[in-house]
């Protein structure tokens, strides 16, 4: 082949392989910063363990095979000649021809060989030229960009908006109201006092909050301060605590009724311990516990004007003076023992029936609290949570069909007829906690004058009468 | 070598012969380029044109120019076959005795003009035509060869058609060009008429006789040509038959029956020798693409669609070349 021919051939062979080295490290650098980027989002380091070998690999194999693809052939050379220098396939007849005779075959090839000498090689352009310029950059470019992006990190958990909080007027007309019930309520004045201090400065504070978060710290706050109150007002779970420790059974099971503030259970203790002080024993258990009492009551720490430990001091007193009667119990004795238990419990009730009512008035003004201001349960401190009222330890083992007694099957009081749970129930409109009979009273009073007006359907009629029918009929089961 | 001698006359030949073809034909450049390949290809031409435009003086002059004998025979309704071949007389000889001989008729010359070819009668077509296929007359089944080069130029009077009986299609595919005469310019007809003023006869002399006629055919036929290209004349010639797969979208939408092989076979031929008229010693593209129409201008048929359309022949033509890529 001649030299103007081979000329071309060297230059678009050139050509080729530049390209195919230009592209080949081009895709390499891609496939690299692909794989530095996977690794970033995928929260690693890239590691050039693994993205060097993998792009030079790649630029490798896509060169390899970018430059077979492209490689110049003859033929391929005397097709580029033809339709860039306009030859009129002069130098694809001279290729395909090559080797063969013939006079006008011969006359083709050198004719052509002549032409191709007196052409300059610059005239034969290398097209797409910018393809070799481009690539590159934006190889560069990606392999700059993908080290430049951070390593991708969990984003932070997102934070709940702090929303601004208006003090709306029906709030505070609740607040008004909740202070004005505690205020009438039967809570002892001292708990009584603490609530409402606690109550009229979360009206003060709340006026002036601006922030969602201010009137819940508020809130919660003022929730913590009302157990706090009845809490240190309260005695009967240290002289529950002081009893439990004692060496006398009889104190013991004092102190375990007195924990559970159920009168019911306070009865049947008192009952069964009195049971164990039968005519003709010996007195020394009966002052063996006069002394354990007194001595948890001590223990415990309360003030000894405190209304439990009065009931329970003199109740130990009595016992004693018994005691000190006689070695053994006469029927006299036991009189009188019959009736040192009676007004104990009498006494012990009515103090816990206090200490009760405090608890119950400051978690229904914690729970007046918590709707009014939508303050969730999960959000208060666990020791501040309300207690369940439904959920009272001695509610399992009250069951009125085992007790003949009506006077004694449950509720504080005289022993009325039960209706449902022996649980007081609180009565906004007297402001303290009445039994369960009489606010049913009322309601089934109100119901009825809406039936006899004829204000109600003729189904929702039947409704209501079956149901307080079903109450009234005592069937043992809540009025719900 | 000596035939690169020839190769290099080739080109010398040719120009010779068109200079003087221009001292008796004024313009008609493509025609006498056309006509000056087709007789060294071996091939006849169809020419179209209306009358005086120049066709017989055409190929009169070019049989001075080639040194050949030259005939005309203008075709009409009554002309018989035999007027046109020769036919056997009976005749005394020298001795007096009655006998046989076959008398010439004017298709033994080299160079024929069959004038208004479409004037004849069907019969005496395809004796003419069949001469030009074979290049022999056979009567009373006796051969006699016409003498190489064998060239007809047929003329149609694309005017008249009264009277006519058109050349079915399969005859003619026997022509390897059909030309168009034009009416000649203003500036032609001027020297047209100038030259004429002063002699009517042809001046043209002669510069090449028979022999290197034959001689520059077989040189032609040696003109190398690419796979490439001949796959694109094959491709051209394809192109125009609608009901192929590989026919082109304009054959499907505007040709009713395409160019038969001979046209493929025409336009290489013809190819060869118009690459070494220029000067060039392969065939290349652009030859093709020169030759496709007056080898296919009478080969295909178009449909009403392409009437419609308001298309002629040369146009579809014109359509299908650039339609197929080379």
């Amino acid at each position: 082949m001649n030299n103007g021919f081979n000329r071309f051939k060297k230059k678009l062979f050139v050509g080729a392989l530049t390209r195919s080295l230009i592209l080949g490290a081009s895709s390499g650098a891609f496939v690299s910063a692909l794989i530095v980027l996977i690794e970033k989002l995928s929260k690693a380091s890239p590691n050039m363990l693994i993205y060097l070998p993998v792009g030079f690999g790649v630029a490798l194999i896509f060169s390899s095979l970018l430059f077979t693809f492209l490689y110049p052939s003859d033929r391929r050379v005397a097709k580029k000649l033809d339709s860039d220098l306009r030859l009129g396939e002069k130098a694809q007849t001279m290729i395909e021809f090559r080797g063969k005779s013939g006079d006008v075959t011969i006359m083709q090839r050198q004719d052509t060989e002549r032409i191709l000498s007196e052409i300059p090689t610059k005239d034969l352009k290398i097209k797409n030229l910018w393809i070799d310029i481009i690539m590159p950059i934006l190889a560069i470019v990606m392999i700059i960009s993908a080290f430049l992006v951070p390593t991708y990190t969990e984003a932070p958990p997102p934070t709940e908006s702090d929303p601004d909080f208006e003090f709306s007027p029906w709030q505070e007309q609740a607040l008004k109201d909740l202070i004005e019930e505690v205020k009438k309520s039967d809570m002892e004045a001292s708990p009584r006092n603490a609530v409402v201090s606690e109550l009229e400065g979360l009206l003060t504070e709340l006026r002036a909050a601006k922030k969602v978060s201010v009137m819940k710290a508020s809130v919660i706050g003022v929730i913590k301060a009302i157990n706090e109150a009845v809490d240190s007002h309260n005695s009967y779970i240290k002289i529950a605590s002081a009893l439990s420790k004692s060496e006398s059974d009889a104190a013991k099971s004092i102190g375990s009724a007195i924990s559970t503030l159920s009168a019911i259970t306070l009865g049947e203790e008192l009952t069964e311990i009195r049971a164990g002080f039968s005519q003709g024993s010996d007195t020394l258990t009966i002052s063996a516990a006069a002394l354990q009492i007194k001595s948890a009551l001590t223990l415990s720490g309360v003030g000894t004007d405190d209304p439990l430990y009065v009931s329970l001091d003199t109740f130990a007193g009595e016992l004693s003076a018994i005691a000190a009667s006689g070695d053994t119990l006469t029927e006299q004795a036991g009189q009188e023992l019959d009736g040192a238990f009676a007004t104990a419990g009498e006494k012990i009730s009515s103090a816990l029936l206090l200490q009760y009512t405090n608890e119950r008035v400051g978690d229904n003004t914690i729970l007046r609290l918590m709707q009014i201001f939508g303050i969730k349960e999960s959000e208060l401190p666990s020791e501040s949570r309300p207690s369940d009222s439904a959920t009272r330890e001695d509610e399992g083992d009250y069951n009125p069909e085992d007790n003949d007694d009506p006077l004694h099957s449950g509720g504080f009081g005289s022993g009325d007829m039960i209706f449902g749970s022996d649980d007081m129930i609180y009565d906004p409109e007297l402001g303290k906690y009445v039994s369960y009979g009489e606010v049913i009273n009322k309601y089934y009073a109100k119901i009825s004058e809406q039936i006899l007006d004829g204000n109600l359907s003729h189904e929702l009629e039947q409704l209501l009468s079956d149901y307080f029918a079903f109450l009234f009929d005592g069937s043992g089961n809540d009025g719900e | 070598m000596e035939n690169i001698e020839k190769v290099q006359g080739f080109n010398a030949s040719i120009v010779k012969i068109k200079e003087e073809l221009r001292r008796d034909v004024v313009g008609q450049d493509e025609i006498v380029d056309n006509v000056i390949t087709a007789i060294i290809a071996g091939g006849n031409v169809l020419l179209e044109g209306v009358p005086g435009v120049g066709k017989t003086r055409l190929v009169r002059s070019l049989g001075k120019v080639l040194s050949l004998p030259f005939s005309r025979i203008q075709f009409t309704p009554d002309l018989m076959p035999s007027d046109v071949t020769g036919t056997v007389v009976i005749e005394k000889d020298a001795d007096g005795k009655m006998v046989s001989s076959f008398r010439k008729g004017p298709i033994f010359a080299n160079l024929v003009l069959a004038d208004e070819i479409n004037r004849a009668t069907p019969k005496t077509q395809s004796s003419m035509l069949e001469v030009m296929q074979e290049h022999k007359v056979t009567v009373a089944n006796n051969s006699y060869a016409l003498e190489e080069p064998f060239f007809v130029l047929a003329t149609e009077n694309p005017i008249e058609q009264d009277g006519t009986y058109p050349l079915p299609e399969a005859q003619m595919d026997r022509f390897m060009f059909k030309l168009v005469m034009k009416f000649p310019a203003n500036d032609e007809l001027v020297d047209i008429v100038k030259m004429t003023q002063i002699t009517m006869d042809e001046t043209a002399s002669a510069v090449i006789d028979g022999e290197t006629i034959l001689e520059m055919r077989a040189l032609a036929s040696t003109v190398p040509v690419i796979d490439e290209v001949l796959d694109y004349a094959i491709r051209i010639v394809s192109g125009t038959h609608p009901e192929l797969d590989r026919a082109s979208d304009t054959a499907k939408k505007y040709i009713k029956y395409g160019a038969s092989p001979r046209a493929a076979q025409a336009l290489i031929t013809a190819a060869k020798v118009r690459a070494l008229m220029n000067g060039n010693y392969n065939v290349s593209y652009d030859d093709i693409d020169a030759l496709a129409l007056p080898v296919l201008r009478h080969r295909i048929k178009i449909n009403y669609t392409a009437v419609n359309d308001r298309l002629t022949v040369d146009d579809v033509i014109a359509m299908l070349v650039r339609e197929i890529k080379k």
